[in-house]
């Protein structure tokens, strides 16, 4: 049996041009007149599935793209502009964490004030009581107000009232993220239990490896409407593929995905007497590029104007992880490079022989110095003049949805017999 | 007759919903529930001190200076119940706005709640007034009719309630609007005199006041020992009651696209 049939289900938003034109919509005086009064946004559109009872289901998505207003409707919190969602069962719901909790109340309190708000009466959340407090794991805090409450308490209260009470349907959108490892663990436990009592699940995240553990299916919606529904190892290799393949398109285009703004505040020192005029990513064959293989070669160019001749200036090119890791920094010095650069126009070039980077985004910045302390740490962000960030891509591999890492080392590998190998060197020392 | 069936079905919740309400209200407060004496003594007490002694109203069908205090508390009572009903409700549904996003609760309830909540602090004084009353061997029979007066009183609250708590998440400036208008309808209603006092030409402003209709039966059941004067009764509990279904109808009718616009 479904527990969950989803037909042509579609939620419209209107997207007012003023608060006034939403008053006169309600008073049915914006008939006909549509485009004047407000844009119409489809959250969803023509969304139809169905959902065994349970299986458990997560569904995956780029922001914006219609997973919360799913869940909303699924929930009944919100009615469908056209279509319908037919649920069979009692839902219970978690699709934000401030549900139902009154800032001023204890957390004790609160647990029954929740059941009022779920339709569960005294005795039956007495019943509840114990498990949900034991799994929220509260301690001292139980008889705190819920404003005290950290954000992570405060989730696992709303995830233990959530998930403890009777329920045929659980929704869950998007909210274990705030959880630490711990806690997520004993979700997942939970997530399975109720594999084995049969409640049908469905999970909204942007976590893909909760999807790849926890769910039996996977749905992924993108403006709308679904895109790939199947077993959560194909809709999340399709959907990594589609979000690299993007990435990649943009970084191609020369646009930067993400510019982080990842140097110091005085990222854009002015500078009488040098500026940078451009840092630009050059290939083996000389031509520009943003997107390079693993193990390609990649030049990084910066082209300057100096007033006056430097002749002992210091270069540092820093790379980031859009996170803002610092995963290496090259500075001129360093590398033994004597750099005289010369009065007017000029290029400095540095050459990354093999881009030895996982796949993924980063983010350059390149200080030029008149001279770099290597023991101050603070020296690298006295540079004279620093360039705005820029940002280039290392290309996933082909066929390989695995996390890499950063760094691509080089390694070489074996595999002999037995627990230790006998190296001829090793041999000799033990006859003597 | 649908939101009769449904606050009869819910009337546990209802009334678990309002203990809920002043735990909410009164958690963390050092005096909690003697509050909902206090205020309005000390309302009363501004009262008399301002019509009693400093502007010395005093109507002719009373004679001493305690007999104007009950006369007062009897309209100031309902007026205190019914505006804090009004004044909380409207901005209720606004307030628990996360119950709405999130779980198929009836949200009709909640400002039948915030109703019954500013009816406590109501009951409560007339329990007070009723012992006073009865110390002065004031109370006669009549007074059997003093739980159809609260009722009805409750159910045009709530009538008016469900709609405003509606208009006010369209529209967010109504409960300002609403706190002003319940400021001017305090002085437009008569709570510090009585209908006789108001001059002529004026009478309309107590006519067309359903208020005065209210507030007038409470007088007549408490301090006179006598059947309220029907019609005005009658008329009252006519708009009680259409309050109460157009109110309902409204609140239902938004109910479903409510939750977008919170």
């Amino acid at each position: 049996m479904n527990a969950i049939t989803v037909k042509d289900l579609s939620k419209m938003y209107k997207l007012y041009g003023g608060s006034h034109y939403r008053i006169l919509d309600f008073l049915g005086l914006a008939r006909g007149r549509t485009a004047r009064y407000y844009q119409e946004y489809w959250a969803l559109k023509d969304v139809t599935f169905d959902i065994a009872q349970g299986s458990t289901v997560g569904v995956i998505g780029r922001n914006g793209a219609g997973k919360s207003t799913l869940l909303k409707l699924l929930s009944g919190a919100s009615a469908p502009t056209r279509g319908e969602a037919i649920v069979n069962g009692r839902v219970s719901a978690l699709l934000e964490l401030s549900t139902g909790f009154h800032p001023d109340l204890t957390g004790h309190e609160n647990i029954f004030a929740s059941g009022l708000y779920l339709g569960l009466d005294r005795p039956a959340m007495e019943q509840l009581y114990d498990e949900i407090v034991a799994f929220a794991e509260l301690g001292p805090f139980l008889h705190q107000p819920v404003r005290t409450y950290s954000t992570g308490m405060h989730l696992r209260l709303a995830f233990s009232v959530a998930t403890s009470v009777p329920a045929d349907i659980q929704l869950i959108d998007e909210v274990l993220a705030v959880g630490d490892t711990y806690f997520f663990g004993k979700c997942l436990q939970r997530f399975r239990r109720f594999q084995q009592e049969g409640r049908t699940t469905v999970l909204v995240s942007h976590d893909l490896g909760t999807i790849l553990r926890v769910c039996t299916r996977c749905l992924w919606i993108e403006r709308g409407a679904i895109v790939a529904d199947g077993t959560p190892l194909e809709v999340i290799t399709a959907y990594n593929q589609s979000i690299y393949e993007e990435r990649d398109r943009a970084a191609e285009a020369g646009l930067s995905v993400s510019e982080v703004d990842l140097a110091p505040a005085q990222a854009l020192r002015r500078s009488e007497a040098i500026c940078m005029e451009g840092v630009e990513f050059v290939k083996a064959g000389g031509q520009l590029s943003r997107a390079f293989s693993i193990g390609e070669p990649m030049t990084v160019r910066i082209r300057y104007r100096s007033r006056m001749a430097l002749p002992q200036a210091v270069v540092s090119v820093t790379v980031y992880r859009t996170d803002g890791l610092t995963v290496c920094n090259a500075i001129s010095s360093m590398d033994g490079a004597h750099l005289e650069l010369a009065e007017g126009r000029g290029t400095i070039e540095v050459a990354f022989d093999q881009l030895m980077l996982g796949p993924g985004e980063y983010t350059v910045s390149v200080g030029i110095y008149p001279s770099l302390d290597l023991a101050d740490s603070a020296s690298l962000q006295h540079a004279v003049i620093w360039h705005k960030p820029q940002t280039f891509l290392v290309r996933r591999l082909a066929g390989v949805a695995l996390d890499l890492g950063v760094v691509r080392h080089p390694v070489r590998w074996r595999a002999f017999a037995g627990l230790e190998e006998k190296l001829p060197g090793a041999a000799a020392e033990e006859k003597r | 007759m649908n939101c009769f069936r449904m606050l009869f079905r819910h009337r546990h919740l209802v009334w678990r919903l309002t203990m809920l309400d002043f735990q909410v209200r009164y958690a963390g407060s050092r005096l909690g529930l003697l509050w909902t004496l206090l205020s309005p003594l000390l309302v009363l007490g501004a009262y008399l001190l301002l019509f009693g002694k400093i502007l010395g109203v005093r109507p002719d069908s009373v004679l001493s200076g305690l007999d104007y205090a009950l006369l007062m508390t009897c309209g100031l009572l309902p007026w205190l119940g019914f505006s804090e009903g009004v004044m909380r409700g409207t901005g209720s549904v606004l307030a628990q706005r996360n119950l709405m996003k999130s779980t198929v609760f009836p949200m009709e309830l909640i400002p039948v709640t915030a109703v019954f909540a500013g009816l406590v602090g109501q009951l409560c004084g007339i329990a007070v007034l009723l012992l006073v009353l009865g110390a002065r061997g004031m109370l006669g029979l009549a007074v059997v009719l003093l739980p159809l007066l609260v009722l009805v009183q409750a159910l045009f609250t709530i009538g008016i309630v469900w709609f405003l708590s509606c208009v006010n998440i369209l529209y967010r400036d109504t409960s300002q609007v609403v706190g002003l208008l319940m400021v001017l309808l305090m002085f437009l209603s008569p709570i510090a005199y009585t209908q006789a006092m108001v001059p002529a030409g004026f009478e309309l402003l107590v006519t067309l006041n359903p208020l005065s209709y209210l507030i007038d039966g409470y007088r007549q059941v408490l301090l006179f020992n006598h059947v309220p004067n029907l019609t005005g009764l009658a008329v009252f509990s006519g708009l009680a009651l259409s309050a109460l279904l157009t109110g309902h109808r409204y609140f239902m009718r938004l109910r479903r696209v409510l939750p977008d616009f919170v």
